[in-house]
């Protein structure tokens, strides 16, 4: 009787993992940091990426970007331009189809709305697509693209959200044919729209001793991934599209550009070879059309590259957003209700628009318990760039306003902002209270925690940082020391939707060939799936080949996204390895009956050790000689198998992070002394990436936190679209960094192990506001926090508290 | 794409070989060191020089001596990775110029660009630094009136976006090394094919962004600084600007001093950088002749911060790149007075230490 049978005892026999950790002693190749499997190809600069590459007779395109941030197209003159030398084809709205799609690289239906076109009539944000000149090398291609004449109709433009939504705004998407999903309205500039809840929050928020309400608002930020987009295209000599592309998505590519290019699917293979880099920017079909239909009417191959400036005003951004976090509290510092209306800056187009936004809610509210939930959110359009997948999906606006909340609540009850939290979040066993709520585009299977590590990662953060210095801060100087902390979660893949598979082969030599359809984009995927491989066939991981992300050779996988390629498609490798284990075991068995020794041949009395079939007896096959045996003399057939994995469990990893600053009252300037992550991902599957990944993700958040922004001029032009004024965080700007990777075992995940790769982002937005807020007792609600503001904010304060000295404290 | 305009490449090997190429080539001529300046300049058509005049194989431009009377001489071609290493100036009298050097932009723009290109680096503005399909959606500016324009100082036209109506251009002077050099009371070498001549860094500047370097001639090769012997002086180097690397200074303070028996000021130079087209010299009688209390200080730092106008034209709001000048006048005094450096304001971005 299985433990879901038992009924009322199914409490109790909930498997936590705590059973399991005795699998850390035993593990021979996950959760040890073997060398990754491209970390030599890399280092030697072998030409492994999209770009490395050139074909004979390859054009390459540019594209004209709108300069306009609202315009109708009514004519294009291309014919100067194509007197250009060496120009070979120019396409736009007056000779490519229309065909209605969305550029989100998602599953099948996507749940973003069909609001772009290749290249539409209609251009609705500064950097959006007119025209593209195809020639026979880039110069001559750029000299074309300055020679089209446009004659738009420019019309009335808008910029902010809250101007978008209201009567009178004008209509970005007034064509009849866009469709979408879950509250889309488009007359009303609405992307997505939804009201969801559990319980009810009057009665919770009756309840409460104190109800606090704030508003927050994060910026846009760019993922700046040192590859830029780019794709070759080409015709096989079947005459099957063949597309070389940097992208995180390349079976949904496959499906996408089907559609918009009207043709089988079995006529495109996508090539994903080494990526530099996507942190979500790559989970979108951005320019992927355009070398394809280049290819497809010239019959000849075709790049296209975007440069960095493209990149800033031309692809996808994290969605700004303005929240309002409310929350209903005890006086002994118990939530009893929690409300968040989010309302969010898509941008020209709905990418991602619905997804996003119901991570903010679905990532976030459920890590603290309460009676009662509500989660209200606009995505409204706007005549500026667009939003997109980005690394945190939505996690990193949501926990900036509720961990920026929580420090706030704790501060009016009096209490430490670690026990406070500690008090209140959820513990194994909790229902996700809002799963059920925000499936994506669907309605979602329910989730129950089981490993949770999130009050260690508090307890062994706290000790790393020495939590308990804050109360000894002097601060009588123009200098302010501060230290600030968040709890976070985020998932594992999406429940319901995401599928990976994997295809493992044995070779002669006792190698294996790995294929599998998850794409490594960076992150050290191939690594990780090839150690789970080998862990299961008990081989060290040099004995696995693998390859990845080849739509002809490999199996599908949903691509790199939602934090889903360890616990996802690193199952689907453990279910192909087990079965190839099974096959190995079989063929033994077989090979001693044919030599006629058959003792101890049953399947259950054999094991796989350490490259061999082991009998009871001691006796033992090598794998290489089963193999020869199979391919060669007996029984002869193939030992291979293939694993398919989806999964309705979705596990979320853990995180507390923790940050010390200094705050210089004089001139406003934050310098970041200290930072702590720690970390509960499951069984890390090769640590020192779970620690990269971890700091990683952590630096690009710190730029998010105080640095980076988008400034537009007042015609929604972008100003900062370089490298130069784009303030990323650089490697001097990094403080002192400490990774903590908290053992828990996840029993739902192969060998244990659960995400780690948005989680990080999550944190520095509110866990460096918090340390500023206790630094100088003044609380910032928007990202980025500058000089400029904190001295604003330094001086009113000062104004204040002379002004007023006998009603200073309250 | 960015790619470079076609001109004539020129590789002199000797100095007076470079400053012949340089009159030949006239108004269409100039000089490249590192590189780490005019070459962006070029991919974005900011600078379009017809004939480049490279300075690598002068061999006479990275000579550095100290001579008898202590003075140091630098080689123009010195790279600023080598400045701030040089065993010369590495006496903590000279802590601004190294300072200086070792934070310009990156590591790798240190190991090519040189002092004499930094000395000589293009002014800096928003609306300028950007490439030219950019500039050419707003019209161009006065500072770069687009591809039909002439080279700049001959160019009258066009509108300044930082201040429209203004007569002239108000790009900001982001070089690092000046106001460092000016305040240590260095000069410099210029060499053309009819002589050479020796004048005060202060002089090559002039405020006005687009003649900033109208104290050298066109026809006239930066060769060398040259640093007095500063017996008993001290000097900083305080930089502010967004990030701990990368970032050109949007507020320098250059500050040395000599401080006699008593803690009295015997001799004191601040110079501010980055807040006008040029560097700008503060006057410091105020502080000379008396002790440097913090009343002194302070009362210096108001004075020191008036001059200092920044336009909303590079990084941060203007209003509080103004107000701390002050801040940062304070700092750069009260460290070469020797407080402890955990009393000391510290600047926005991580103050990092000088390569040894």
């Amino acid at each position: 009787m299985s433990a879901q049978q038992q009924g009322n005892g199914a409490d109790q026999a909930w498997d936590t993992g705590a059973g399991s950790m005795g699998h850390y002693d035993r593990f021979k190749v996950v959760n040890k940091n073997e060398r990754r499997v491209d970390a030599l190809k890399l280092a030697l600069g072998k030409g492994t990426y999209t770009d490395d590459i050139t074909l004979p007779g390859m054009l390459h395109v540019k594209m004209l970007w709108s300069p306009h941030a609202h315009a109708r197209i009514k004519a294009i003159d291309t014919s100067e331009a194509e007197r250009v030398p060496g120009v070979v084809a120019i396409y736009h709205c007056f000779n490519v189809k229309p065909i209605r799609y969305t550029t989100a690289g998602q599953g099948h239906p996507e749940p973003s709305p069909y609001d772009a076109m290749i290249f539409d009539p209609k251009v609705r944000f500064v950097g959006d697509r007119v025209a593209c000149v195809a020639a026979e090398d880039e110069r001559a291609a750029a000299i074309a693209v300055k020679k089209i004449k446009v004659d738009y109709e420019v019309l009335p433009a808008v910029f902010d959200t809250r101007e978008a939504i209201a009567p009178g705004a004008p209509v970005i998407h007034d064509e009849p044919d866009c469709t979408g999903i879950a509250g889309f309205d488009p007359k009303r500039n609405i992307a997505a729209a939804m009201e969801v809840g559990h319980g009810d929050t009057d009665a919770a928020f009756a309840k409460a001793d104190l109800v606090l309400e704030h508003w927050y608002s994060v910026p846009y930020q760019q993922h700046c991934a040192l590859e830029p987009h780019v794709a070759i295209a080409w015709l096989d000599e079947d005459d099957r599209l063949v597309l070389r592309c940097a992208t995180q998505v390349p079976f949904h590519s496959r499906r996408i550009l089907a559609r918009i290019l009207e043709i089988p699917v079995q006529r495109i293979r996508v090539i994903k070879p080494r990526i530099g880099g996507g942190f979500g920017g790559k989970q979108e079909v951005l320019l992927d059309d355009i070398p394809a239909l280049v290819t497809l009417r010239t019959r000849r191959p075709a790049r296209f590259c975007y440069t960095r400036q493209e990149e800033f005003s031309s692809a996808r951004t994290r969605h700004p957003q303005r929240l309002r976090w409310k929350t209903g509290v005890k006086k002994d510092g118990t939530l009893v209700a929690q409300e968040l209306e989010v309302l969010a800056n898509t941008g020209a187009y709905g990418a991602h628009a619905l997804t996003v936004q119901g991570c903010t809610a679905g990532k976030t509210l459920p890590l603290y318990r309460a009676d009662a939930y509500k989660f209200i959110m606009t995505t409204a359009y706007t005549n500026l760039p667009v939003g997109g997948a980005f690394r945190g999906y939505g996690g990193p606006q949501g926990f900036f306003a509720m961990e920026a909340h929580m420090d706030e609540v704790a501060d009016l009850l009096g209490l430490d902002p670690a026990e406070f939290r500690s008090k209140n979040i959820l513990r194994p066993g909790d229902e996700n209270p809002l799963a059920k709520a925000l499936g994506e585009g669907k309605e979602g299977p329910p989730q129950k925690i089981r490993s949770c590590g999130v009050q260690e990662c508090i307890d062994r953060g706290a000790k790393a940082i020495g939590w308990e210095r804050r109360l000894s801060f002097k601060n009588d100087g123009p200098i302010k020391r501060g230290m600030g902390m968040t709890c976070l979660m985020h998932g594992s893949g999406i429940p319901g939707v995401d599928m990976a598979a994997a295809f493992l082969k044995l070779n002669d030599d006792g190698s294996f060939n790995l294929l599998v359809g998850a794409t490594d984009i960076g992150t050290g995927s191939d690594t990780i799936l090839a150690q789970i491989a080998a862990e299961q066939l008990s081989v060290p991981l040099s004995k696995i080949q693998i390859y990845s992300s080849d739509t002809d050779i490999t199996p599908f996988d949903k691509g790199a996204y939602a934090s889903s390629t360890t616990y996802i498609s690193g199952t689907a490798v453990q279910k192909a390895a087990a079965g190839v284990c099974e096959q190995l075991k079989r063929a033994a068995a077989e090979m001693w009956r044919h030599a006629g020794d058959p003792t101890g041949c049953e399947l259950d009395q054999l094991s796989c050790e350490d490259q061999h079939v082991v009998r009871p007896d001691g006796k033992k096959l090598s794998y290489s000689e089963i193999c020869l045996s199979t391919f060669y003399e007996h029984d002869q057939h193939q030992i291979m198998h293939y694993g398919s994995h989806m999964s309705f469990e979705c596990p979320p990893p853990f995180s507390a992070h923790f940050a010390e600053v200094e705050v210089d009252t004089e001139t406003g300037g934050v310098k970041l002394l200290r930072y702590v992550a720690a970390v509960d991902c499951g069984v890390a599957i090769h640590p020192e990436s779970c620690e990269g990944q971890t700091e990683g993700g952590a630096t690009t958040m710190m730029g998010y936190a105080l640095t980076e922004d988008y400034i537009f001029d007042g015609n929604g032009r972008l100003l900062n679209d370089t490298f130069r004024d784009y303030k990323q965080f650089t490697s001097l700007d990094v403080p002192d960094f400490q990774t903590i990777l908290v053992r828990t075992y996840e029993p739902s995940g192969p060998f244990g192990a659960k995400s780690v790769s948005e989680i990080p982002t999550d944190g520095p937005g509110p866990t460096i506001a918090n340390a500023i807020a206790q630094a100088l007792g003044i609380r910032f609600r928007k990202l980025p926090i500058t000089p400029e503001e904190i001295r604003k904010a330094w001086l009113e304060k000062a104004a204040r508290t002379s002004r007023q000295p006998a009603e200073a404290r309250v | 794409m960015m790619r470079v305009p076609p001109f004539k490449y020129v590789a002199p090997k000797t100095i007076a070989e470079a400053a012949r190429a340089l009159r030949d080539a006239g108004p269409e001529g100039m000089l490249l060191a590192g590189g780490t300046d005019l070459l962006p300049n070029m991919k974005r058509r900011q600078q379009t020089p017809k004939v480049v005049i490279g300075l690598s194989a002068v061999k006479d431009l990275r000579a550095s001596l100290r001579g008898a009377d202590g003075a140091v001489t630098l080689g123009a071609g010195l790279s600023l990775t080598d400045t701030a290493r040089s065993p010369l100036v590495a006496d903590a009298a000279y802590r601004a110029l190294t300072t200086a050097a070792s934070k310009v932009a990156t590591p790798h723009i240190q190991a090519m660009g040189t002092l004499g290109g930094n000395l000589c680096l293009d002014t800096r503005c928003n609306y300028y630094d950007q490439n030219h399909e950019w500039r050419q959606a707003i019209d161009f500016c006065k500072k770069a009136p687009g591809p039909h324009g002439t080279a700049q100082r001959e160019v009258t036209h066009g509108t300044c976006w930082v201040a429209p109506g203004s007569p002239r251009c108000w790009a900001v002077s982001s070089t690092d090394t000046a106001p460092a050099l000016v305040a240590l009371g260095a000069e410099v070498t210029l060499v053309s094919a009819d002589g050479e001549r020796r004048v005060p860094v202060l002089s090559l500047y002039k405020n006005d962004g687009m003649d900033y370097l109208a104290g050298k001639r066109r026809d006239e090769v930066l060769t060398a600084v040259h640093v007095p012997a500063l017996v008993g002086w001290r000097s900083t180097y305080w930089k502010l600007r967004r990030r701990g690397s990368f970032d050109f200074p949007v507020l320098s303070v250059a500050a040395a001093l000599r401080l006699g028996p008593g803690g009295v000021v015997e001799g004191a130079r601040v110079t501010l950088g980055s807040v006008a087209s040029c560097p700008l010299e503060v006057t410091t009688d105020a502080l000379v002749g008396r002790p440097l209390t913090d009343e002194a200080i302070a009362a210096f730092a108001d004075h020191a911060a008036k001059p200092a106008r920044p336009l909303d034209n590079t990084d941060y709001h203007l209003s509080w790149r103004k107000r701390v000048v002050r801040e940062y006048v304070v700092g750069a005094l009260r460290e070469l007075r020797g407080d402890p450096p955990g009393l000391l304001a510290r600047s926005a971005a991580r103050v990092l230490p000088v390569l040894a």
